[in-house]
């Protein structure tokens, strides 16, 4: 046992100063263990849910965007490039020798050319709906008893609803506080997340209220200057995967300067997270609300 | 004053209460945020505390603006447009601005999302720029001829959206700012838009000083010349000035359709004769329009969610192209027979296509790339990957087939070798009818589908042959009016993504060609009906030879046109249907394949077709191969990669055809 933790701690180093990325640095095992399940995860949710699982993926599309949209938890880099969302490369899949491959229903069109390389197993992790923690809950259980590892599964789902009730606990003061859900698309557009998104249901199961309560699909797209309308709100502006810093440079204008939430303090700014990555994103989100809500405070002084 | 010269007071009276209908919209808006006495200070001083004043100071101002300062710029650059390239069919997106535009936003979202993200106004101007740079080099050895202009300007275009979409498919997650902005989103939070946008609108009032030599354009080349017009320099600078007037419209407010097609046809409806006038009027009416269309939709936005500005005029101005189809003037054009020397040994030819094809297929079915590099496949090896590789590959091939047949009658029957299904717009009302299937029905099957694409493209090519007949083929209107459509399309696209609509991206997929997971079922279906058309066409051998020959001889010969032209007509839809479905609307492969074979000296009508199908299968074989390594492990779709190849075959054919 000792030797095996040798060795993959040296092999960390050696992989660390190659340039490695943080989870490689702990000395964690970078390819999976002979007794780990082959599979390709064709969505990055899939994926990040795997992960959290303890079942890194074989082939994932474009890691490289996981990073930026997932970020948490983290591929380790023996994790191949299998193409590219909607089109995942078959000859390369088949050269990878999955045991199983996971997609979403979005790939149904593929899936009978997937069914030539390995078993398909459609899996939902998100859908904008009343119940997306449920959709969430069932659709992790669903992944844990295709892997084996029902007991997992059970685990991730209790520890993520552990983690929502410790941070409504953390969060309580805030019950009275209306929220709005907000990611910057350029300087003149937010998407404002509906109840029926996954940030809009942690929400609703730490106890806290949304204060765009009417908005039926994940999101609607609205103008920045809109946001003035909701006075006594708290804004948790979400940063942009795509162009980090984008939420910050906001403060940039004069009339965001002016709304309410901004000039009384009531304004945090959270890093990405994948609004359709599952339990794994639910959980990274609550964690960083309640450290950026706890630093804020609400502005209540 | 003529009687021609009256005000007409129809039109006039319509635009005069859409601007007191604006007027009093945005006072009673106002009037909902702050009360009448603080308005003049909101305007000159707002009081940095108050929200409702900054708000009025900082948005609804310089939205206000915005639409007119835009909506004026469009009409300016629309009556120029329309004017130099003496077609009121064009408009400030026909010389690829809007297109170029988009591009460069998209590869900027792609490779550098922070410049994207705050400057999105450099980049999209630089790409308009840009795509506009590659239009007028093209179109320079043809002294930016009018037709020669609006050709590259196509192509640039279709090359441009091919490309984008190749990009938004790949990355749409992170693509929705800049779908936002390509549907042309008025809402402001500063006053930056409106002062990069009015020293260039100031700029366009440089037309006036052109105006002159500008109506003299509109007579013919010689006859201007005669006039002592330096004709070249007055298309420059008029070109130029619309140019930069598109371009830095669309960087500021996004793809703004119809307004700048529609004010200078509005402003001669009114009853504008001469064109200081037209402009003139062609501005005003830009700026009431715009204004006007976002008023109505910040009205309405009280009962639903916001429609982008230009997503809204894009939508309602798409079905009204067609009225203004109708009232083009009738050119009579006389088809010029074709007249290229004659294959000696057509047996010799159609045998060395056929074996470059199936070289083509060998090598495409061995060599690829994958875990660990490249490798060629020995004759034994092949068969572990033909599963992968056939299937798609069969599947293009198929649809290079159909697209030539259709590309091959559809020339045939209007004597223009620039015509195809894709160029005038048959393959996108086919796509056009699968578009609706998807949104409207609640599921669909293969068979649905086929049947809406060959709706759709039956539509539009009865439109199209109907708008020929009228005009005896002008070859140039049956371009333009493809272009129309194709514009409008690209408008309704715009809109669909603008709002986020979670169909959309099956229907983008779709509409860049889905080869990728082709099965064996749906590869033999396709081959079958690529067979049934190949055994088919050649019944038409004698209608297809006799047609050419003009209306009056094919009578003399006993044809009966009506029957003739109407089961060519139902071939060439359905071939074009069958393969926009397999490979999606934009290729270029249905004029590129029939030019080909007629190029190796094909003239028959039975040759023509079989060599333009062979060359069909070799492009999209070819295509299907690059874009399955070119980018490994990311693929490209078929119809892309065809573009990408067909785009420039189609200018140097340009080239070859204007001299």
């Amino acid at each position: 046992m000792t030797g095996i933790g040798r060795r993959a701690l040296l092999a960390g180093l050696a992989a660390s100063w190659a340039g490695g990325s943080a989870l490689r640095a702990a000395g964690l095992p970078d390819a999976p263990t002979a007794g780990a399940p082959r599979i390709a995860a064709l969505d990055w949710g899939i994926a990040a849910t795997l992960v959290a699982l303890g079942v890194v993926p074989v082939g994932v599309p474009a890691p490289a965007w996981y990073a930026r949209y997932v970020v948490d938890p983290i591929l380790p880099s023996s994790v191949v490039d299998v193409g590219l969302l909607f089109t995942p490369n078959f000859e390369l899949l088949q050269a990878l020798a999955p045991q199983l491959i996971v997609a979403t229903p979005v790939l149904q069109q593929a899936a009978p050319m997937l069914q030539r390389i390995a078993p398909v197993y459609s899996s939902l992790l998100f859908q904008p709906s009343p119940d997306v923690l449920q959709i969430a809950e069932r659709g992790t259980l669903g992944l844990a008893d295709q892997i084996g590892d029902r007991a997992s599964g059970e685990r991730l789902v209790e520890a993520t609803r552990v983690e929502l009730i410790m941070t409504g606990q953390r969060l309580a003061g805030l019950k009275d506080r209306p929220l709005l859900l907000a990611s910057p698309l350029d300087n003149r557009h937010v998407s404002l997340f509906g109840p029926n998104s996954l940030y809009g249901a942690v929400l609703r199961q730490v106890g806290l209220t949304l204060a765009a309560p009417n908005i039926a699909g994940e999101f609607i797209i609205v103008g920045l200057e809109k946001l003035g309308a909701f006075g006594d709100a708290m804004m948790v502006l979400l940063d942009s995967p795509a162009a980090p810093g984008l939420a910050g440079r906001l403060a940039e204008n004069r009339l965001w300067r002016t709304f309410s939430f901004v000039r009384e303090g009531r304004l945090c700014v959270l890093p990405a997270v994948l609004g359709s990555g599952g339990l794994p994103s639910a959980s990274r989100f609550s964690r960083l609300l309640t450290a950026a809500l706890n630093s804020n405070d609400g502005g209540s002084q | 004053m003529s009687a021609q010269d009256r005000l007409r007071i129809g039109p006039t009276a319509v635009i005069v209460l859409l601007l007191a209908a604006a007027l009093v919209s945005a006072a009673m808006r106002l009037s909902e945020l702050l009360p009448v006495q603080y308005w003049w200070h909101a305007v000159a001083n707002p009081d940095l505390n108050a929200y409702a004043q900054v708000l009025v100071h900082d948005s609804v101002l310089p939205r206000f603006l915005i639409a007119l300062v835009a909506g004026g710029a469009l009409g300016l650059s629309g009556i120029i447009f329309q004017q130099v390239l003496r077609t009121p069919l064009a408009d400030p997106s026909t010389l690829g601005v809007s297109a170029g535009a988009y591009l460069a936003l998209a590869l900027a979202t792609l490779c550098v999302p922070a410049l994207a993200a705050s400057a999105r106004e450099l980049v999209a101007l630089t790409g308009g720029l840009a795509a506009f740079a590659l239009v007028f080099l093209i179109a320079w050895p043809h002294r930016l001829s009018p037709i020669s202009l609006i050709l590259a300007g196509l192509v640039i275009t279709f090359i441009c959206g091919a490309v984008s979409a190749a990009i938004s498919l790949s990355y749409g997650m992170g693509m929705t700012g800049l779908f936002v902005w390509a549907s042309g989103s008025l809402t402001q939070n500063d006053w930056s838009a409106v002062s990069r946008l009015l020293p260039y609108t100031l700029f366009g009032c440089l037309a006036a000083f052109l105006t002159r030599p500008l109506e003299l354009l509109s007579l013919n080349d010689e006859g201007a010349r005669s006039l002592g017009l330096p004709l070249f320099s007055v298309r420059l600078l008029s070109i130029i000035l619309a140019v930069l007037l598109a371009a830095s419209t669309v960087s500021a407010v996004g793809v703004i359709g119809f307004v700048g097609f529609a004010a200078p046809f509005i402003a001669r409806a009114a009853g504008a004769r001469r064109l200081p006038q037209r402009m003139i009027a062609s501005v005003l009416i830009g700026a009431i329009l715009l204004l006007a269309a976002d008023e109505a939709l910040q009205q309405a936005a009280h009962f639903m969610r916001e429609i982008p500005a230009g997503a809204a005029t894009g939508l309602l101005g798409a079905p009204l192209i067609a009225v203004f189809l109708r009232r083009l003037p009738v050119v009579e054009t006389t088809a010029s027979p074709i007249t290229e020397k004659r294959n000696a040994r057509p047996l010799l030819y159609l045998a060395i296509t056929a074996v470059v094809l199936l070289a083509l297929i060998w090598i495409s079915l061995s060599l690829g790339p994958s875990l660990n590099g490249w490798s060629f496949a020995s004759p034994s090896q092949i068969q572990s990957f033909l599963i992968w590789r056939l299937p798609r590959l069969a599947a293009a091939a198929a649809a290079g087939i159909l697209f030539a047949l259709s590309g091959t009658i559809i020339q045939r029957m209007t004597s223009n070798p620039m015509a195809s299904p894709e160029v005038i717009g048959v393959s996108t009302g086919a796509a056009f009818g699968i578009l609706l299937l998807v949104l409207l029905a609640p599921s669909y099957t293969p068979i649905s589908q086929l049947g809406a694409a060959a709706a759709g493209s039956i539509v539009s090519l009865v439109a199209v042959l109907l708008m020929g007949y009228r005009s005896r083929f002008n070859p140039e209107h049956l371009l333009l009016f493809g272009i129309a459509i194709n514009t409008a399309f690209a408008a309704l696209i715009a809109v669909l993504l603008g709002m986020g609509l979670p169909k959309i991206f099956g229907i983008l997929q779709w509409m860049a060609g889905s080869t990728h997971s082709t099965t064996p079922t749906q590869a033999t279906i396709a081959v079958a009906v690529a067979a049934v058309a190949l055994v088919i066409t050649p019944l038409f051998t004698r209608w297809l030879d006799l047609l050419p020959l003009g209306e009056a001889s094919s009578k003399a010969l006993g044809l009966s046109t009506p029957v003739s032209r109407a089961a060519l007509l139902l071939l060439s839809a359905t071939s074009a249907a069958t393969a926009t479905l397999l490979i999606g609307p934009l290729s270029f492969v249905g004029v590129m394949a029939p030019h080909i074979s007629r190029a190796l000296g094909f003239q028959r009508a039975l040759p023509h077709m079989i060599a333009a199908a062979l060359a069909g299968a070799t492009i999209t074989t070819c295509a299907d191969f690059i874009g399955r390594v070119a980018l490994f492990p990311n693929q490209l779709p078929v119809g892309i990669v065809a573009t990408l190849i067909g785009g420039p075959y189609f200018l140097w054919l340009m080239r070859k055809r204007v001299h």
